[in-house]
Order: structure tokens, then C-alpha cells, then sequence
């Protein structure tokens, strides 16, 4: 259904039909960076078409996905999302598509280490790839969320790695979709240069954030020693 | 073959299929045939349209029967009694009204011949007053089911339409008939050409066998028997012999690979990893895959194995659908061997299997690409879609992520037999299948969608595109060999 709506709507954003428009529309372009199974692709789903497929595919190469979106003012933007596959990192290929980006997000798996150690590698692409030029807007994103019990990337450590980096930081889980539109509409408001106030920011997490109450209160496994963390992560929830 | 027939946008895209050539047509109608005979067959509404003409023009001449002579009675007795059999194939009565008809039907008497019926007494005469007691065929009549009013003649029209699509169904069913003798044929054509049944896959036999033998692709006939369709029953024997085993892997390689590839797992090693995360997302539809049963600990074995014969690249992301395809037709041993000359072999994936195209590889498909569908390509370039987009996917998971694993499994039957050089033929052939669709898309995200998630294509429409594409004898030097005279198509 969600699917069906947004493709009518891609439809009518036609460059025939919105030829003038279009040229008023800014677009960005966003990779996603990290290692396979991070969930780079969930989260591209999630975002453009607000889906979660359990039995998702691998990306072989690369990926794309479009949305518009707009932010407070009656700006409109379009994101332009990149998706690459985890593989990629030694290929020649991939300095074409992280070149040119105005957003970087930099995923990484919080129920696995590696997935975020090898994040430094796929930083120094970035770096490599933009040679002397102004670095683009980085986000350091740690995905899976619901699993949050499994959770092994340590809060501090993720912290010192942003803040080394001057990265902004997000936690989502694209299964449940929390956090998800609200990360992508903040980059976009970022790079468009719109304040996002927090009242227009939590309207767009609002359903979601209902479907996260009822997880955790199905989910044995959470109150396995592992309450207070997940209670801390729910202070930063747009509803408490 | 004007390629501005396939991508041309300013139309819009034909309902049906683009036709095929002439000369694929003959091909083309047996094989599509199976799916229209049996719901038709099974349909009730076709067997009651012709059930209708027999019983409404029973009903129109209910009252004149006594009159009718006994050639034209029995003439409807007969067909009733089909009729009323067609009814309880399709469900339409119960055995035991059936039973009530058949009953009825024996204990009928013709009346008396009379001395000579004239032809025109098939037109109902007008009617006689009626009979004091029903005949036995009017009693038969009032057991069929409420019959309507006397039928109009467009009525009669559709009911001889009902029929026509009957003995259209018939026919195709015996059609149907003739394409299984002809795949039985053909599998004992394939059993001739590999030599012993089931040779290729017997321990210690890794070598190409028969007519694949030494570098041999088997001639016309093996492209031909590669166009119609491997049979599933020497698939394997016949994958694994045209694959070859130019690598000379042994019975001892594999048993010490899946050794090590074993031992790699058990110890967690970083270079398998990447193989657990994959499992569930290779064929997630196939749960025979995914159950944590028997067939999920061959592909992850069979992945590792590979792993430790080829530590570089190691494993790869798409392999494991490479993998899983051999699995459903090759095991043990075979499989192994087939995987690795499949990936480090010099007759496919020339340049190496990796997330990204190599050197020239690039140019030499936008070259073919321009020269058989040159409007699709200026449209993929007006809306920036990057061959890497696609093609890397196609080209590591040979199809079987755009195409349904039936389909892809046609595209791999002659890709196997023709080298690294089909797979930018049968691209070109995919992307001909869809231009009418994808020229209908405005945007970057809807063509990539199309591209990447495929639509359902019939694998004789496919065949039929890929064979339509031509490939220099340039550009399939620079894929490493192969030109133009190549080539599986249908005959």
C-alpha cells in the first residue's frame, strides 16, 4: 500500500511534468557506507519506502533509491540515496559514487564489532577519495537497535569515534523504523540548512515509536540484565 | 532486427509479449502451451457452454421427441449422456444424479425406424400434441439440472464457441504430449552426448566427458538441445561437462578442502564470515536453504571449501548463489569442481569475479549495448543509470537475482555451453525484454527498481531477445572470444 502510494508519487514527479519545478527542488546525494549485513539496505528500504523485507537481498555492487521529502519553510528536497554494497570497499569503482556526495553515513551493526572497527577503513576512503576537498556531511549510524540486548559497540566508544571526526550520531533499527525517517530528514534539514525544530522532528517518528513500546514489552529477552541500558536508550525516545 | 522496435518509447509498450521471430515460433508454441490447456480443461464454465447447446436444443424440442427419428434421438442421447459426463468432471452435478442419468439413458428405447427419415426432419417439425406418458428420454431430460429457455442464436454461437475451445484444449494437450516425447529425446540426445547416464557426476569421473570433452562445445546440436531447455534429469551431468574441468581439480582436492573449509568454519574464521551472513539472503523463497537442515550445511560447506581452494579473492558476495544453483543440480564432488572452474576457469568470469567490472569489460558492453539498443541506451544515459547499477549484480549472480531461478537456469544452460561472452548477450537480451517497461520509467529509482527486482518474463520471450542481439566480433574479443558466430538460439 505504503509502496503503491509512493511510486504514484514518483510518477507525478516525472521531469515532464514538474520540468520548472524541478529545477527548484534541491537534490543531495547520500551514500551509505559499511560493511555487508550492517543493514544498509534496510535502511535505504525503510527510509524510501517505509518497508522492512526479513529476508532481505545483498547488494552486488550498487544500489539506488530516491525520495523527496519535505522539511519545514515548504522546503522540498530529494534525497538521492546511494547504497553500496558492503564488498565494495577495494573496488576502483566506488571513489565515482562517494565522490561527489553531499552525505556520508557511515553504518555499522551494534551487535557486531567488526562492523564497526572496519569503519575506520571506510572512513579513510572517504578521505581518500576527497582528496583535499571540504569533507561531506558524515553521520556515524549504528543500526539494529531492537537487538539492543545483543548490543556490543560500546556507547563511549561510538561517542569518541564521532566526536574524533566531528560526525553527528544516530542509533536506529530499520526493522522497526525507529529513528529512521528522523535521521534522514535531519541530514536533509542539515544540508539544506533548515532548522529542524524537535516538535517537527518527533511528528515524523510518531507511529513508529509505538510500535518500539509494544516490542519491548514482548521481548523476554530484554529483561535478561539488560533493562537499564535499553531504558536509558528509551530517555532519548521522542515520546518519554 | 531493428533494435528501434524494441525500445521505441514514443509508443506505448505492446500488451503482449513483442512477437517472436518466425523462425522461434515453432519453439515458442509447445512450450508455452501447458498452462493454457489445464485450466480449461478443468474450467466448469467451458464444458457447461457446451453442455448448454446439447440440453437447450434438447429443450426446445422436448415436446416434439416422439416425433423426431430414431437416428437424430440417438444422436442426442449420446450427446447428452457426454455432456452429463463433462458436467460431473467439472462438478457441476453429483455422481449419484450421474448415475440417475446413466440409468435413465440405458432403459431408453429408440422408437421404430421409420421407413426412410428424410434430412430435413433434423428441423424440428411443429409440434405434436403433447405425449400421455414421458418418454424415457424426457425423464432423462428432467434430471439434468434446471434447464434454461430455448436458446437464441447467439447462444448456439457461444456454445459452439464453448466447444471450439475444447477441442482447442484437446489439441494442445496432445501438443503438450508431443513436447514430452520430445524431451524425452532430448535427454537421451544429452545422454548420448555426455556419454554414460549420469558419468559426469560419478566419484572419481571430474574430467569433461563426451562431446564437451577437450575443449569441444558439443556443435549445433548440443546448442540446439542448450536453446530448447536442459532437461532437469541430466542438467547436472550436463552442467558440470560443459563447465569442464580445465582447472583438473581432483577427488582429493575436494575432500581436503572441505576439510580445511570445515575447520575454518567450526574455528569462526574471518574469512567465512561473510558466507554466514549470506545464507539466509540467498534464495530466502527456497527454505530448504535456510531450515538449518541438511541442504543450508552443503551450501555453507560447499562456500567454504571454495574459500580454502581459492584463498584469493575468498569468498565474494553472489557466490553463494552461483553455489546454490550447482547444488540443485550437482552434489559432493561435482558440485565442487563445477563451482571452481565456474569461478577461476579461463571460459567464464574473464577478468576475475569481483564487486566491480573489470578493465575493459565496461566499454566493450556499452559498445554492444549502442549497437542493438541505442535509444534505451541514450535514455539510460539521460537519466544517469550506471551499468553498475546492474550489470555487476547480473554478471556475479549470473541472473539468478533479476530473473526467476526457471528462467535463470535457461540462461545458464547456454551460458555454460558459450562462455563469458553469452552473458553480455543474454544482458543485452534482458534489457531488450524490458525497454518497453523500462521506457516507460522517468526516474533513476524506478528504472533501477526494474532492473535490480526484475519483473516475470517467460524464459521463450527471453531466449527469443537474447538471440536478437548481435555481438561484433570485436567486442567479443575484447570479453575474451566468442563472436558473433556463437550464439544459442532457438531453431
Amino acid at each position: 500500500m505504503a509502496e503503491a502510494k509512493n511510486e504514484a508519487k514518483m510518477g507525478e514527479e516525472s521531469p515532464e511534468s514538474s520540468d520548472s519545478e524541478a529545477e527548484n527542488i534541491k537534490q543531495f546525494k547520500v551514500i551509505l557506507l559499511g560493511n555487508g549485513a550492517t543493514g544498509k539496505t534496510s535502511l535505504a528500504q525503510r527510509f524510501a519506502n517505509d518497508q522492512f523485507a526479513q529476508s532481505y537481498k545483498q547488494t552486488i555492487g550498487l544500489d539506488f533509491f530516491m525520495k523527496r521529502i519535505t522539511l519545514p519553510g515548504d522546503v522540498e528536497v530529494a534525497l538521492q540515496i546511494w547504497d553500496i554494497g558492503g564488498q565494495s570497499i577495494g573496488g576502483k569503482m566506488i571513489n565515482n559514487y562517494i565522490y561527489g556526495a553531499h552525505a556520508c553515513i557511515m553504518c555499522y551493526d551494534i551487535t557486531n564489532v567488526d562492523s564497526f572497527m572496519d569503519l575506520e577503513d571506510w572512513y579513510r576512503l572517504v578521505k581518500k577519495s576527497f582528496k583535499d576537498e571540504k569533507l561531506p556531511m558524515c553521520v556515524l549510524l549504528g543500526n539494529k537497535t531492537d537487538l539492543n540486548h545483543m548490543k556490543v559497540v560500546k556507547d563511549t566508544v561510538a561517542h569518541r569515534f564521532a566526536s574524533e571526526n566531528s560526525m553527528h550520531e544516530h542509533a536506529v533499527s530499520a526493522k522497526t523504523g525507529d529513528k529512521v525517517q528522523t535521521t534522514f530528514y535531519q541530514v536533509a534539514a542539515t544540508l539544506s540548512g533548515v532548522l529542524m525544530p524537535k516538535a517537527e522532528m518527533d511528528s515524523h517518528e510518531t507511529v513508529v515509536t509505538a510500535q518500539i513500546t509494544g516490542y519491548e514489552q514482548h521481548d523476554s529477552e530484554v529483561e535478561g540484565g539488560q533493562v537499564p541500558e535499553y531504558t536509558h536508550k528509551r530517555q532519548s525516545c521522542v515520546l518519554s | 532486427m531493428s533494435s528501434a522496435e524494441a525500445v521505441d518509447f514514443t509508443q506505448p509498450p505492446p500488451a503482449s509479449p513483442p512477437p517472436l521471430r518466425s523462425s522461434s515460433a515453432s519453439f515458442h508454441t509447445p512450450l508455452s502451451s501447458p498452462s493454457l490447456a489445464e485450466p480449461s480443461l478443468a474450467e466448469p464454465s467451458s464444458s457447461l457452454a457446451s453442455l448448454s447447446l446439447a440440453s437447450l436444443s434438447l429443450a426446445s424440442r422436448k415436446s416434439s421427441l416422439a416425433a423426431l427419428p430414431p437416428p437424430s434421438a440417438l444422436h442426442l442421447r449420446s450427446r447428452a449422456l457426454s455432456d452429463a459426463q463433462q458436467m460431473l468432471a467439472s462438478g457441476a452435478i453429483t455422481q449419484p444424479q450421474y448415475d440417475n442419468i446413466l440409468a435413465s439413458a440405458a432403459s431408453f428405447e429408440p422408437p421404430k425406424p421409420p421407413p426412410a427419415p428424410p434430412p430435413a426432419a433434423q428441423t424440428p417439425s411443429p409440434p405434436p400434441p403433447p405425449p400421455p406418458k414421458p418418454t424415457p428420454l424426457q425423464s432423462l431430460l428432467s434430471l439434468l439440472p434446471s434447464l434454461p429457455p430455448p436458446p437464441s442464436s447467439s447462444e448456439l454461437a457461444r456454445a459452439e464457441a464453448g466447444r471450439a475451445r475444447l477441442r482447442e484444449s484437446r489439441r494442445k494437450s496432445r501438443l503438450d504430449k508431443a513436447r514430452d516425447r520430445e524431451r524425452g529425446s532430448d535427454r537421451a540426445s544429452w545422454e548420448r552426448l555426455l556419454g554414460a547416464p549420469g558419468a559426469a557426476g560419478a566419484p572419481g569421473a571430474l574430467g569433461a566427458p563426451g562431446a564437451f570433452g577437450d575443449g569441444r562445445r558439443g556443435g549445433r546440436e548440443a546448442r540446439d538441445l542448450c536453446a530448447r531447455g536442459i532437461p532437469p534429469k541430466v542438467r547436472g551431468g550436463a552442467w558440470a561437462a560443459m563447465i569442464g574441468n580445465g582447472l583438473g581439480v581432483t577427488n582429493r582436492d575436494f575432500e581436503k578442502h572441505e576439510r580445511r573449509g570445515r575447520e575454518m568454519l567450526a574455528g569462526r574464521d574471518p574469512a567465512v564470515a561473510d558466507i554466514e551472513a549470506d545464507l539466509p539472503r540467498t534464495f530466502p523463497y527456497l527454505t530448504f536453504f535456510h531450515d538449518g537442515g541438511e541442504w543450508e550445511g552443503r551450501l555453507r560447506l560447499l562456500l567454504a571449501a571454495h574459500v580454502s581452494y581459492r584463498p584469493e579473492p575468498g569468498y565474494v558476495q553472489g557466490m553463494s548463489f552461483l553455489a546454490a544453483t550447482l547444488l540443485l543440480s550437482l552434489e559432493g564432488a561435482a558440485a565442487f569442481a563445477a563451482l571452481a572452474n565456474l569461478l577461476g576457469g579461463e571460459r567464464y568470469y574473464k577478468g576475475g569475479y569481483a564487486p566491480q567490472l573489470p578493465g575493459r569489460y565496461g566499454d566493450a558492453f556499452e559498445e554492444a549495448f549502442g549497437a542493438n539498443l541505442p535509444l534505451l541506451q541514450r535514455h539510460f544515459e539521460a537519466h544517469g543509470v550506471s551499468r553498475d547499477l546492474y550489470l555487476v549484480d547480473w554478471r556475479l549472480s549470473l541472473f539468478c537475482r533479476a530473473l526467476q531461478l526457471d528462467v535463470a537456469v535457461r540462461v545458464w544452460d547456454c551460458y555454460l555451453r558459450e562462455g563469458e561472452v553469452y552473458f553480455v548477450r543474454a544482458s543485452l537480451g534482458l534489457l531488450r525484454t524490458l525497454a518497453p517497461r523500462l521506457g516507460q520509467q522517468d526516474d533513476l529509482g524506478g528504472i533501477v527498481k526494474l532492473l535490480r527486482e526484475g519483473v516475470r518474463i517467460e524464459a521463450d520471450e527471453l531466449l527469443a531477445n537474447i538471440s536478437a542481439i548481435s555481438i561484433s566480433g570485436r567486442v567479443g574479443g575484447a570479453l575474451g572470444g566468442g563472436g558473433e558466430r556463437s550464439g544459442c538460439r532457438p531453431s
